[in-house]
């Protein structure tokens, strides 16, 4: 299993970028294109990222791309956390 | 009728900017790459919804996320840029450096199919 999730969606750029970045800094990574996933999969993949939107302190609204890495979570594009992740 | 080239729709897109007083994302690569996401949503779903958020299919549900969505005049307001980043205020585009991540502003149960 991948250290790190990027959960996506395959037409935003902000997720492109995110998966960019990762690639280019080496991480060991895996990333889930959710708007291509059949919809009950989506539906089961939007719980998880809501879940890990409200650990997030202050808690932040959902959204993409949506980064984990153990506890650690970034909602949004975010170039100097996501390296701080990796 | 054919569909609507992306540069097309930069050149319209760009003009409905200016008629409200802000602008595309001075940043082209980006600013292609989402009017490329929002005709694909237009390919997949019949409507041009935001590419950086989760199209149900339903035209309705998503009526608050055909681009340019409701959202975008408050969070041009607020942070100088729409969630994706693809209309922005002049003064976004003059300075990169006091850029931020704009945070959903969407109810995230609109999200369910």
């Amino acid at each position: 299993m991948a250290q790190i999730t990027v959960y996506a969606l395959s037409t935003c750029p902000y997720c492109k970028k995110a998966k960019a970045l990762l690639k280019e800094l080496g991480a060991d990574f895996e990333a889930i294109d959710v708007d291509l996933l059949p919809k009950d999969e989506q539906n089961k993949i939007l719980e998880t990222v809501k879940k890990f939107a409200d650990k997030c302190n202050p808690k932040v609204n959902p959204g993409f791309p949506t980064i984990v890495k153990g506890e650690t979570i970034i909602v949004g594009f975010n170039e100097a956390k996501i390296k701080g992740l990796v | 009728m054919a569909p609507v080239t992306p540069e097309k729709l930069f050149e319209i897109l760009t003009k409905y900017a200016h008629s409200k007083g802000q602008e595309l994302n001075n940043d082209l690569e980006h600013t292609m790459s989402i009017i490329r996401g929002i005709l694909e949503n237009e390919k997949r779903n019949g409507y041009r919804g935001c590419p950086c958020r989760l199209n149900s299919g339903d035209r309705e549900r998503d009526r608050d996320i055909i681009c340019p969505c409701v959202y975008k005049d408050k969070d041009v307001e607020e942070y100088g840029s729409c969630y994706c980043g693809l209309y922005v205020s002049h003064e976004w585009n003059q300075n990169p450096d006091k850029r931020v991540t704009v945070p959903e502003r969407r109810p995230f149960d609109k999200l369910f199919g």
